[in-house]
């Protein structure tokens, strides 16, 4: 039944919303409604209608409201009154947005706390973001990437299986003429891969020349500035360069058809390339002619891993079978000729998109780090979260103080997914706003970010759609994550309780804090006890005894070979002269320096085995002058031909390897890998790192042969080094005048080859130290909240006559209880994982019970001293302050 | 119909105009704009309660609530002084306006003015 007086209190009250109508406008508005009803009524119109006509014909409530003020405003331009949201503004979204403003501002320190920890959780993770998109940007700019892949080489043997990035020099034309699903395949061959390039007054080495065949321009993309990549590399001293390159000799001009002398040899420019990008698994850009090999025999060795192979499938071939009917090319082609030998050689195909992100294969041209990428999406993830750990506790800690407002939104008609959107919305302005603070620090660090991780990205393209989606991405889940937990609960109130006083909540606020609370530390603590582990396993290798001695060597590359076959003597005995030089060897290669393996067989009763060893090329003054040990045997002889062509000195993981003891292996006879000559085993010297210490110490040949010979190594006896090197240069252009001067001392190459490690260390170091750091302070603030809500209590406390000590004690033993719990956790979940990752390292360090001390005291001091302040400030509370009100 | 612009602006003129004749309240005045207008009006008629109140903040006019015949209480609203001059000024301006569209409509005169 339409009752006219209730629908008119009804109409009256909407009006009362809006807050430029007064009470007396109201009346004289209703006035006017009535004596519309009453002509309706008079002309005849039913109740209900004439009421629907009269408002319809008065106007709506927010109309009039904005007319009403626009009467008395002094604000003519926009004349929208203040309470009323723009009119792109979804209508609630304008008061949830000023009254998260307006707790913002009421709450600043909170407001910082929350927001500077959320702000650089999002630096990190974005960081962390930047850092893996890129890396699974390694290659994608292939043109059919999908089609390509690198063919790989299995070699098993009873010591297990080495998987190498290298396979045999024939695999490439067997596999084209063959199998039907190939389209096409191409070798590359790095080999001499420093060289001087001499250009009028240009004379500089430069890095990244291979051998290539013509066909790598149909398999990878690189792009031709200049040149035609059909037959850039169809003849000999052909050469492919780099856009820098030829910019650095040629300037403006085309370098095209041009000569470029490459260690006394004339080439021919046939192309010029765009310079690579950063993202490529095969960093090289200066190509050779393959042809400039001469075809020699090695060429059609099936043994012999030598050559980065990759080949270009037809579309749509089934790649599993394809593979599975190559894994035995190899030995279907050398069966025929040997079938004594206990090793195994399987195929296996890689996708040239997957090959950066793979655990390295030997002689890997840029070899990833595949642990970095998984750690560090661990460690962002872990930051990010104790980030948003730390935004539910303050929320949540804060919700009483919100009780009101959420019973009064209630009680004034706000429904429960209003409120829960309220709170949703809270959260993503303050995450929006971190995410603004968050990609400040981001752009300020940016430099030292790409200094760290050697990423090289131009900032633009972190504009690009693809970064700015992720951005979107990441910003909603943290406001989820975030956010979710605190509007859920928040809006669940029933406003009877949110509006008492003192209102008591059933909510388990209290325990989930504590969970929270405790996975933050639980996740702070696992990084620390990784970060001590790992900077103690690092200073262990870089400390660790090599076996060698590599103080003041300074070494001089030749780099070709036959530079100093004949002459080596001779340019020792020049260089002896500078009185400051105390021992001059001649080699191959310098510990740590790339080195190459072949294969290394038995004879006699041994005929049977073979294996990869690795080898080096010395003069008789090597052993000597590196202080290596020899456990059994003599050293070569000097200038004795018989040393050069008929003995070897192995190393005892060799000699282990053959079955020997060291004294068991003197005299016994090896073919060696170089040429195949039988040589009789004269010493065996100790296990030295040759290689990285983060290698195991495989077996090792060493042979005395001059032809080899690409490296001086220098002894400096006292250290007035800038004299020295300027005496050495001296000499080095007396004998190589067409070479430039270039010089490294060993013990800095030492320190190079951990870089990847202190790399990781550092990023570790900095992660670590930003997760603890937000983590405290979310503690700060939780206990700023939690003695504030604890005041009575405390106050009581004191009055019954508990000291200044005993309050403080007891606040800093609730905190203290959780980060025990949480080391108690965390503890051996890290040292499962360390205890691990430590198996990959051949001379590891054991963890200590010290470095669980150390995490343990850490945590605790950390918290203690966070929570410390707080504790002090409500115990030394003056208790009638507390307590006045009740 | 006349346009919401032009309402707005002739609203003031005519209220005044409508309060000549004597003391009288909203719903009346707005009644009686409604008759000049032809019938119909394009706003609501809540809309013209802002323009009074906006007369009487600026003196134009006095409002008095009284209790009506039929029991109601009514607000009244009654020229001032400063009303009446507000009235003539208007007029002479509407005059004037009236006068210069009069002379360029007329068919001739158009063509004189160039």
């Amino acid at each position: 039944m339409f009752n006219l007086e209730r629908e008119i209190g009804k109409w009256k009250k909407s009006l009362r919303k809006n807050p430029s109508l007064e009470d007396g406008y109201i009346e004289e508005i209703e006035q006017h409604l009535r004596d519309s009803i009453e002509a309706n009524l008079n002309m005849g119109i039913e109740e209900k209608a004439a009421f629907k006509e009269a408002v319809k014909i008065v106007g709506e409530g927010t109309q009039l409201s904005s007319e009403y003020y626009k009467s008395v405003t002094t604000n003519k331009f926009s004349a929208r009154p203040s309470w009323q949201a723009p009119w792109w503004m979804p209508v609630m979204l304008w008061n949830y947005l000023k009254v998260a403003l307006r707790n913002f501002n009421r709450y600043k320190g909170y407001s910082f706390i929350n927001i500077a920890g959320l702000g650089i959780g999002i630096t990190c993770s974005v960081l962390v973001l930047i850092y893996v998109l890129h890396l699974l940007s390694f290659d994608a700019y292939h043109t059919d990437v999908d089609r390509l892949y690198r063919v790989g080489l299995n070699i098993k043997t009873n010591l297990g299986t080495t998987g190498y990035a290298l396979s045999v020099p024939p695999l490439a034309s067997k596999l084209k003429s063959d199998f039907p699903q190939v389209e096409e395949t191409a070798r590359i061959f790095y080999f001499n891969n420093k060289r001087a390039i001499k250009n009028k007054d240009d004379l500089f080495y430069e890095d990244g020349f291979v051998y290539a065949d013509n066909e790598i321009f149909n398999v990878l993309t690189i792009p031709f500035i200049a040149g035609d990549p059909q037959n850039a590399l169809v003849n000999p001293f052909s050469l492919v360069i780099p856009e820098r390159i030829s910019n650095k000799l040629f300037g403006e001009e085309s370098a095209l058809h041009k000569t470029i002398n490459l260690d006394g040899f004339d080439y021919k420019v046939t192309g010029v390339i765009k310079d690579p990008p950063s993202n490529t698994h095969l960093p090289f850009d200066l190509f050779i002619s393959m042809h400039d090999l001469r075809n020699p025999p090695w060429m059609q060795d099936w043994t012999w891993p030598g050559m980065f192979t990759y080949v270009k499938l037809k579309p749509n071939v089934n790649v599993a079978d394809f593979e599975k009917s190559i894994i035995n090319l190899i030995e279907a082609s050398i069966n025929s000729k040997s079938s004594i030998t206990d090793k195994k050689h399987e195929l296996f195909l890689q996708p040239v998109r997957e090959i950066y992100l793979s655990t390295p294969l030997e002689y890997e041209a840029n070899p990833g780090n595949p642990a970095l990428v998984g750690l560090l999406i661990t460690v962002g993830a872990f930051i990010l979260l104790i980030a948003c750990f730390n935004y539910i506790n303050l929320v949540t800690a804060r919700m009483i103080k919100r009780s009101k407002e959420v019973g009064m939104r209630k009680v004034l008609g706000a429904k429960r997914t209003q409120l829960f959107w309220q709170f949703l919305n809270e959260s993503f302005f303050m995450t929006s706003f971190a995410f603004f603070i968050g990609l400040l620090i981001l752009y300020m660090l940016f430099p030292f970010f790409q200094e760290l991780t050697g990423v090289n990205i131009e900032p633009s393209t972190l504009f690009g759609w693809k970064y700015i989606a992720w951005l979107i991405l990441l910003l909603l889940t943290i406001t989820i994550i975030s956010g979710f937990y605190p509007s859920f609960t928040l809006s669940s109130y029933s406003p009877t309780k949110a509006l008492k006083n003192n209102p008591k909540f059933g909510f388990k606020g209290n325990s989930l804090r504590r969970v929270l609370v405790i996975s933050q530390f639980v996740m702070s603590i696992i990084l620390i006890f990784c970060t001590i582990v790992m900077s103690d396993q690092f200073g262990f290798m870089k400390n660790k005894n090599l076996g060698f001695n590599n103080e003041r060597k300074l070494i001089l590359n030749v780099y070709e070979m036959s530079s100093l076959t004949t002459n080596s003597e001779s340019i020792k005995g020049k260089l002896l002269e500078i009185p400051s030089i105390k021992e001059v060897a001649v080699l191959s290669n310098v510990p740590g320096k790339g080195i190459g393996s072949l294969t290394t067989k038995g004879t006699g009763e041994n005929a049977s085995k073979e294996h990869m060893m690795y080898y080096n090329f010395v003069d008789y003054q090597f052993i000597d002058s590196y202080r290596i040990g020899l456990v059994e045997g003599r050293n070569f002889i000097a200038n004795s031909m018989k040393d050069i062509l008929e003995s070897c000195l192995i190393n005892e993981s060799a000699a282990n390897t053959f079955g020997w003891t060291p004294q068991k292996a003197i005299g016994k006879k090896i073919i060696t890998g170089l040429r195949g000559t039988t040589k009789e085993i004269i010493g065996v010297v100790d296990n030295f790192h040759y290689r990285g210490v983060q290698y195991k110490i495989e077996p090792l040949v060493i042979e005395y042969d001059p032809t080899m010979f690409t490296t001086i190594s220098v002894t400096l006896t006292n250290d007035d080094i800038p004299n020295s090197i300027e005496n050495i240069k001296k000499t080095w252009s007396s004998i190589f005048p067409n070479k430039p001067f270039e010089y490294f001392f060993l013990d800095e190459l030492w320190n190079e080859l951990y870089e990847t490690e202190e790399n990781t260390k550092r990023i570790l170091n900095i992660f670590t130290s930003l997760s603890i750091v937000i983590a405290a302070i979310g503690l700060f603030g939780l206990v700023a909240f939690i003695a504030e809500n604890r005041k009575k209590e405390i106050g009581l406390r004191k009055v019954m006559g508990c000291s200044t000590k005993g309050v403080m004690m007891l606040m800093v033993w609730q905190f203290i209880k959780w980060i025990i719990i949480s080391n108690v956790i965390a503890i051996p979940t890290a040292y499962y994982f360390m205890n691990k990752w430590l198996q990959d390292f051949p001379s590891r360090i054991n963890i200590e019970p010290w470095i669980i001390a150390a995490t343990f005291t850490i945590s605790v001091l950390v918290a203690a001293i966070t929570v410390l302040y707080q504790s002090i400030r409500a115990a030394l509370g003056n208790p009638i302050e507390a307590l006045k009100y009740e | 119909m006349l346009s919401k612009n032009l309402m707005a602006a002739s609203s003031k003129p005519l209220i005044l105009a409508i309060l000549r004749g004597g003391e009288n309240y909203g719903y009346q005045i707005i009644q009686r704009v409604k008759e000049l207008s032809g019938g119909e009006l394009e706003w609501a008629e809540g809309m013209l309660y802002p323009v009074l109140h906006k007369m009487q903040k600026d003196g134009l006019v006095q409002t008095k609530w009284k209790l009506s015949d039929n029991g109601r209480m009514r607000k009244y609203y009654r020229l001032t002084t400063k009303g009446r001059e507000a009235l003539n000024n208007e007029k002479q301006q509407w005059l004037k306006v009236h006068g210069m569209l009069e002379k360029v409509w007329q068919p001739d005169a158009s063509l004189g003015t160039t």
